[in-house]
């Protein structure tokens, strides 16, 4: 210690007596409080009146200041900065999303350190890449307040210290006194996980003699779906008959891969393969491709379903069928193929009740598929092992095998779930010490009649790995929570020969840990998982690479790119079925109803259903959210007189489905195209455990029968009966028919490729002339009533949309709202066509009747307009994306009084939310109806509280940062992404070059798995965007009106046979 | 003097003479209110405040209170707006246009009528208001000097337009008014016992003498007031009807709506002057001035005006289907034929047909069946903007959009409040205003008067 003193006065040094009195006081002069406050000689003081009102005014206003709360920011800079991160400034990390047998390879951007957005991985095969609404809306999981926080031990909160040793303790006497430890995993096509399964199991497996297969070498991917006692998956949506049909048919009991490039037939049996069926999404891109009229030729479409599906929108050929007609229609397709083939036919029945000429189509699709041979691919969502053998006949007489479809490059999304009956029944018996259940909600979506709840008591160590509340982890006496997949390592591999990774975003909201890193610890085994699969990847799929450094190499650009490839060189193998036999075993059970039950688009299997956005999502066909339903034909529910609409004030009839036993009530809805005498009802709503917002509609998992893991996802054993109740359904769509106008430009393939577009007569989108004063026709363009805005200059951002491209899918809705912030509004608003969808998909139905019908019977026009509002009973169905259209001509700008919403230089139609009054005159004088008013203030008001996530501290953090969050009494809408454009012009003025193509990606259009959105700068003569602008099949919509929008359509044609 | 044929039927009935006029117009400013009039006024204050409750909900929560969807973006707000500046119109016709056409019979209505305009304009003007999504930033559609830079009201914006014509008309309308009360609070004043209301009706009464030069000035300045008001009947309500007219939905993009909605207006305006004046005449006694030849009269110009809008539906059908335009022709057959057939079709009845009764002398002559009627056309005016806004907007172009309006309490509330807003205006109105203006009415005592027309014999 320095003795030196510094001293600040020479008073102070001398020690003064007065220096250390003053020293003391705070004021070095006397305060004049007693001179104001004296109450007798107030006017001796010096303080006048004046200076008494000058008190009271501060004392006054300085206790009012203090009342009000003055609002508490924290900002707290970097201390450190990380080098990676620049605030502003957006980091994309490659991971993978892989949910409920959704699957992708993505791109996840995250600003401030935090997962704000998903969007495909470009270097995924461009073939099957993309994203689905399940995957792009999964980022906001993450901040669901409903997760796991820390580990439970029977329901109290713990730490990961203690429950590690209370389950170490616990497994090392089971493992002592030779009992049984099983993993219940849902279906992973990870190397890592499998490989930390096995060595789990095997590690605790006492005496059980199932220990040896799981000690192979890493590579047994190969052996993905070898049934393991010890490992035992389950999903909700399985596909053991393609599985098991395989087995028996190649000796593999893999899911085989779609080449749909090659596929110039493509005939569907009750497969949604466009949403739901395998890898929908992969599907929908290799589909799409050959669905586009501009190249030399378009694959034809044939799908015999139950239910509308977008598949069916999708098809150029439709038939009708009832769910037990799926193997029929199979066997009857079978054996026109046979015949012309020349091989025995199997035995085959008669549809009854065929309304719409299946068997004729079913006879034109063999006929095509055999012009086509090599060249068809024939699909079938059956969960029949039979009808699936009699599909690989087919394939295999067409000589499919090698060309569209492969089992030697095979799909790894969905493991045999064939250990699953077994597994309950020793789990009954007590034979099974500990259940260890990852990723799998057996006590949701198992039929209560399996008894996997009393099954589950019966097992003494349960530990589930959720990462949120679930049926069964409420059930279970450990709760292990793993990290979300945004904050987990992993890798998988989802096709032979194709690998991707998936990698942290975020540290753990939460303290939570990885499922695997849980399973390593009680092991024994010191590792993180990061090391784990380096280690694994080492020994096994760069096993070929020598050098160390080079192995390296190779695993951190895999983990970078998030994508591995190595060619497959695995031979196709042969075809060994027997057709004849199981087509023999194809029995048909009918009944007066029949059931149809499906996975929709934006719920999936139930995994995700607490995600608002998803919930939101309307169906793809039925435009109905936050529910499920019964889909009906509407001419079967005229007949019991239940109500077709799905208006505000128009409740839907409730009625009692009961299937195999199982009843619930639900509302039924009209779904034109429905099979009649059929019924179809979403599978994954109704969950009891979840959050707030997931717990909508009915769970008919009950009603599934199950038997040697296979759902049957049809039945035959089915009533419906009137419950007596109306119940009040959301519908984004209350009307269903064009009405004959030209909003989805449609035609076929052979009138688009002979006639001119602007023939006089079979013109397929002629050029839209009025008539000006003289009574000349005029293009709508030259005529104006406004000065035109300078659009050569400069970038002038346009979109387009390929509806020959569109399938429906919704991924477009949900990415949109995740990017730009856009209010979830829950079910209520939605009744009262008040979603606030920036982008919304329209559904028309076709109607019987058109303006040409019309004429040729003579109807009236009163008569045909109320005939048009009508679906045909099996309609084509069309989808639009519609969101702003950027007008040149805006109705909605000159009506403003205030001058809220103008055109920007670069053809914007922008909205300054903060000038906006709220008149919601701009959005009344819009023909497209796509401006949103913020009808309640969204983001505090009570009746939002539960569905709204930007009224969750947590889920708030989802918002991007980039785009205002929107008070309530303004107008929003389209804003083409602008947040987007100007950081694509920033990148490349810093990268000191022009605007290229691909700089500006709108988020609708980088969702789209099947590229139907393009947006780019008009004025750029390359961009993808000008090209379809100036394509034949370019159109807008309601040209006429002379809005010149900056979105065009492209015509859709069908490959119909005129 | 001014001198009228005697087979003219008298405007003022009975043996009167100025004193007379002066007690009958005075009586209800300066007696006690009766028991009718408390029970009116109470029912209108409950309305008044439950419509007050409502508004105040709206701008509490939002406008998602009212039934509004993102197709229908305007229904009642808006269809309560044009209602009410339609009904404020009929003052200005009587009082300046009439003036200008030296109608002597306006006398013994234009003030009433007046009231009922600044009233009804002053409900109007509500709705724009309690409309938009942020009423604290209402400001905003004034051009006047801002903080925020350059920022500019839209003067290709109709809502602008309007927010210019209604002000413009209901400043010209209140200035017009008052001059014309100027005299009659003199003359309130002058008789005034009470100390509080002597001094408020001199102050109101701005020092009027009743001096010659007084009067001159005032036909004077009344003249040119009516000069400057008749323009302003036929531009208020045309700006208005361009809120539709320059849009480019079907069923508002339509170039004859300017003249069919002043005649709309003219027609309602009557019909409320009618309702309110029927019962004002029973309620304070005012049988010898408001006569069944006034009524009569206003019947003629309901008739006329109704049968203008009635040509004005007809050809709206004739040119859509001229047009050849598909969306054109459906948003009128959807009109007539779709989902809110109901509300056209009351329309038709209430505003073409039922006063069509009106041809025949008797029933125009009956004032129970012109009461009736005035209700009707009450009821069929505000149906015709119901059907011009939301069946118009229910189903555009894009039938993905098509939807209903289901109208919420806090919808209906507010209108009803408004009703009853507007009724506890006039009643308070008709206790403390002179309801006729007594003085003019003195003018024609002489030449019109049924004793002086006997006398003359």
């Amino acid at each position: 210690m320095s003795e030196k003193k510094y001293w600040n006065s020479l008073d102070q040094l001398n020690g003064d007596s007065t220096f250390v009195e003053e020293a003391q006081r705070e004021f070095k002069s006397e305060l004049p409080v007693e001179e104001f406050l004296a109450k007798d000689s107030l006017t001796d003081t010096s303080s006048s009146r004046r200076d008494f009102l000058k008190f009271m005014g501060f004392s006054i206003s300085a206790a009012a200041l203090a009342a009000c709360e003055a609002p508490v920011t924290k900002a707290l800079p970097y201390v450190v900065k990380p080098e990676e991160v620049t605030p502003g400034v957006a980091n994309w990390y490659a991971s993978t999303y892989n949910n409920g047998g959704g699957f992708a390879s993505i791109l996840v951007k995250t600003r401030e350190g935090r997962p704000i957005f998903i969007k495909p991985n470009n270097a995924y095969p461009e073939a099957m890449r993309g994203v689905s609404a399940r995957a792009n809306a999964s980022v906001i999981e993450l901040y669901d307040d409903n997760r796991y926080t820390g580990p439970l031990m029977n329901g109290e909160d713990t730490d990961w210290d203690t429950i590690d040793s209370d389950i170490a303790i616990k497994l090392k006497r089971i493992k002592a006194k030779g009992g049984r430890v099983v993993v219940l995993s849902s279906s992973t096509s990870s190397p890592s996980t499998r490989k930390v399964y096995e060595s789990f199991t095997s590690n605790f497996s006492g005496s059980s003699a199932n220990e040896a297969e799981a000690t192979g070498d890493a590579e047994e991917t190969d052996v993905m779906n070898k049934v393991n006692d010890a490992v035992v998956y389950y999903d909700a949506q399985n596909y053991e008959g393609i599985l098991s049909a395989n087995q028996d048919d190649f000796g593999v009991a893999a899911l085989p891969s779609f080449d749909f490039t090659k596929a110039k037939v493509v005939v569907s049996i009750n497969a949604d393969f466009l949403s739901s069926w395998l890898d929908a999404t992969a599907n929908s891109k290799g589909y799409v491709q050959k669905r586009n009229p501009d190249n030399a030729w378009m694959s034809r479409h044939f799908q015999f379903e139950t239910n509308m599906t977008t598949s069916g929108a999708a098809a150029d050929v439709r038939g009708a069928i009832k769910p037990s007609e799926t193997g029929e229609v199979a066997k009857m397709l079978y054996n026109a193929i046979a015949k012309k083939a020349g091989v025995v036919t199997a035995a085959s029945g008669s549809l009854a009740n065929d309304d719409n000429d299946v068997a004729a189509k079913v006879e034109k699709a063999a006929g095509e598929l055999w012009a086509n041979k090599g060249a068809g691919l024939v699909m079938c969502g059956s969960n029949n092992r039979s009808v699936q053998q009699v599909v690989n006949a087919i394939n295999n007489l067409l000589g499919n095998y090698g060309q569209t479809i492969s089992m030697s490059k095979t799909n790894n999304l969905y493991n045999s779930n064939s250990g699953l009956d077994g597994l309950i029944a020793d789990m009954k018996s007590g034979s099974v010490d500990a259940l260890i259940i990852a990723g799998a909600n057996p006590a949701y979506s198992l039929p209560g009649s399996m008894g996997f709840e009393e099954a589950l008591a019966k097992v003494g160590l349960t530990i589930s790995l959720a990462d949120r509340p679930d049926e069964t982890s409420t059930l279970c006496g450990y709760v292990c929570p793993d990290n979300f997949f945004l904050e987990s390592w992993n890798d998988y591999q989802p096709y032979t020969g194709v690998y991707t990774m998936a990698q942290p975003t975020i540290r753990p909201l939460f303290n939570t840990r990885q499922a695997q890193e849980s399973l390593l610890t009680w092991m024994g085994v010191d590792a993180n998982y990061y090391d784990y699969i380096k280690s694994v990847w080492k020994t096994s799929i760069l096993s070929g690479v020598a050098d160390q450094i080079a192995s390296d190499d190779a695993f951190n650009r895999a983990q970078q790119k998030g994508v591995y490839l190595i060619t497959n060189t695995n031979p196709e193998p042969q075809y060994v079925g027997n057709v004849l036999n199981a087509a023999k075993k194809i029995g048909v059970s009918t009944g007066t109803w029949e059931a149809q039950l499906y996975f929709s688009t934006a719920i999936g299997d139930g995994s995700q259903a607490n995600n608002p956005h998803l919930q939101e999502l309307p169906d793809s066909v039925t435009k109905i959210s936050w529910d499920n339903y019964v889909t009906m034909a509407p001419s079967d529910m005229l007949e019991n007189g239940w109500e077709t609409r799905t208006a505000q004030e128009t409740p839907a009839n409730l009625v009692t489905v009961t299937i195999n036993g199982y009843s619930v009530n639900l509302p039924a809805v009209a779904s034109p195209g429905q099979k009649k005498g059929t019924i179809g009802i979403a599978l994954g709503y109704g969950r009891s455990v979840s959050g707030p917002t997931g717990q909508t509609g009915q769970n008919l998992y009950g009603s599934l029968s199950f038997e040697n893991g296979t759902y049957s996802y049809s039945a035959s054993d089915v009533s419906v009966v009137d419950a007596g109740e109306k119940y009040q359904i959301a519908s984004v769509q209350t009307h269903h028919t064009m009405m004959g106008r030209k909003i989805v430009n449609e035609t076929d393939f052979v009138t688009f490729k002979q006639v001119d577009k602007n023939d006089e007569v079979k013109g397929w989108n002629k050029d839209v002339k009025l008539l000006d004063a003289f009574g000349r026709d005029t293009p709508v363009k030259e005529m104006n009533l406004w000065d035109d805005h300078g659009i050569e200059l400069g970038h002038r951002w346009g979109l387009s949309v390929d509806l020959n491209a569109c399938t429906g899918c919704g991924a477009c809705v949900t990415a949109c709202h995740i990017e730009n912030n856009v209010a979830v509004v829950g079910k209520d608003e939605i009744r009262r066509t008040r979603s606030m969808f920036w982008l919304r998909v329209d559904r028309y139905y076709s109607s019987d009747t058109t303006e040409e019908n019309a004429k040729e019977s003579g109807k009236g026009v009163m008569d045909m307009y109320a005939d048009m509002e009508i679906p045909s009973d099996y309609p084509e169905v069309v989808f639009q994306p519609v969101m702003c259209q950027h007008c040149n001509h805006a109705p909605c700008e000159t009506v403003c009084p205030v001058a809220a919403t103008t055109h920007s230089e670069e053809g914007l139609n922008q909205m300054a939310y903060n000038r906006c009054i709220g008149t919601r005159y701009c959005a009344a004088n819009c023909p497209y109806k796509v401006r949103r008013f913020n009808w309640f203030n969204y983001n505090k008001d009570p009746k939002f509280t539960d569905i709204n996530p930007s009224q969750n501290d947590l889920a708030r953090m989802v918002l991007n940062p980039d785009v205002v969050v929107r008070s309530r009494g303004v107008i929003e809408k389209c804003s083409f992404c602008v947040q987007k454009i100007q950081d694509g012009k920033l990148v490349a003025k810093k990268a000191g070059r022009p605007v290229q193509d691909g700089d500006v990606v709108s988020a609708c259009a980088s969702a789209c798995p099947t590229n139907a959105i393009s947006f780019g700068d008009l004025n750029d003569s390359k961009s993808k965007v000008r090209a379809d602008f100036d394509n034949d099949r370019a159109y807008f919509m309601v040209e006429e009106v002379g809005t010149q929008p900056n979105v065009s359509y492209m015509t859709k044609v069908r490959n119909r046979k005129a | 003097m001014h001198k009228e044929s005697e087979i003219r039927y008298p405007l003022i009935l009975g043996d009167k003479n100025y004193h007379q006029i002066t007690e009958d117009v005075c009586a209800p400013l300066e007696g006690r209110a009766n028991k009718l009039w408390y029970l009116a006024f109470s029912i209108a204050a409950v309305a008044a405040l439950w419509g007050l409750g409502c508004i105040m909900y709206t701008i509490g929560r939002g406008i998602g209170v009212w039934g509004l969807n993102t197709t229908i973006d305007w229904a009642w707000d808006i269809t309560n707006f044009v209602w009410w500046v339609g009904i404020g119109h009929a003052g200005t016709l009587i009082s300046a246009v009439l003036l200008l056409f030296r109608q002597k019979w306006r006398m013994a209505i234009n003030r009433s009528a007046e009231a009922m305009t600044i009233f009804a304009v002053m409900m109007a003007a509500l709705f724009p208001g309690i409309h938009m999504g942020r009423i604290w930033m209402a400001y905003w559609v004034f051009p006047i000097p801002n903080q925020f830079g350059s920022l500019w009201v839209n003067f290709n914006s109709p809502l602008l337009w309007d927010v210019f014509a209604i002000s413009t008309y209901f400043s010209v309308s209140l200035v017009f008014w008052y001059i014309g009360l100027i005299p009659d609070f003199a003359t309130v004043r002058d008789r005034a016992t009470r100390k509080i209301p002597k001094s408020i009706y001199s102050v109101l009464a701005f020092g009027w003498s009743g001096k010659v030069k007084q009067w001159i000035r005032f036909e004077e300045i009344s003249l040119v007031l009516a000069g400057l008001a008749t323009p302003l009947v036929f531009s208020v309500h045309s700006i208005v009807s361009m809120d539709f007219a320059t849009s480019v939905i079907p069923g508002w993009h339509t170039t004859i709506f300017p003249p069919y909605f002043v005649a709309g207006a003219i027609f309602s305006g009557f019909a409320m002057v009618q309702t309110l004046l029927i019962t004002a005449r029973k309620v304070v006694n005012l049988e010898s001035y408001i006569t069944r030849k006034h009524i009569e009269y206003m019947n003629i110009v309901i008739v006329i005006t109704g049968s203008m809008v009635g040509i004005a539906y007809l050809s709206e059908l004739f040119i859509a289907w001229y047009s050849g335009v598909e969306f054109e022709q459906y948003a009128f057959l959807n009109r007539a034929t779709g989902p809110y057939w109901w509300a056209y079709a009351s329309m038709m009845t209430c505003n073409v047909i039922i006063p069509l009764t009106f041809f025949v002398e008797k029933l125009r002559k009956n004032i129970v069946y012109s009461w009736i009627i005035s209700i009707f056309v009450n009821i069929g005016m505000w149906f015709e903007r119901f059907v011009i806004i939301v069946t118009s907007l229910h189903r555009d172009y894009i039938p993905s959009n098509w939807t209903m309006f289901h109208p919420t309490f806090v919808d209906i509330g507010i209108f009803i409040g408004t009703i009853g807003i507007f009724g506890v205006l006039f009643l308070l109105y008709a206790r403390t205003f002179p309801v006729l203006a007594l003085n003019e009415l003195k003018t024609i005592l002489k030449s019109s008067g049924e004793n002086y027309k006997k006398q003359q014999h």
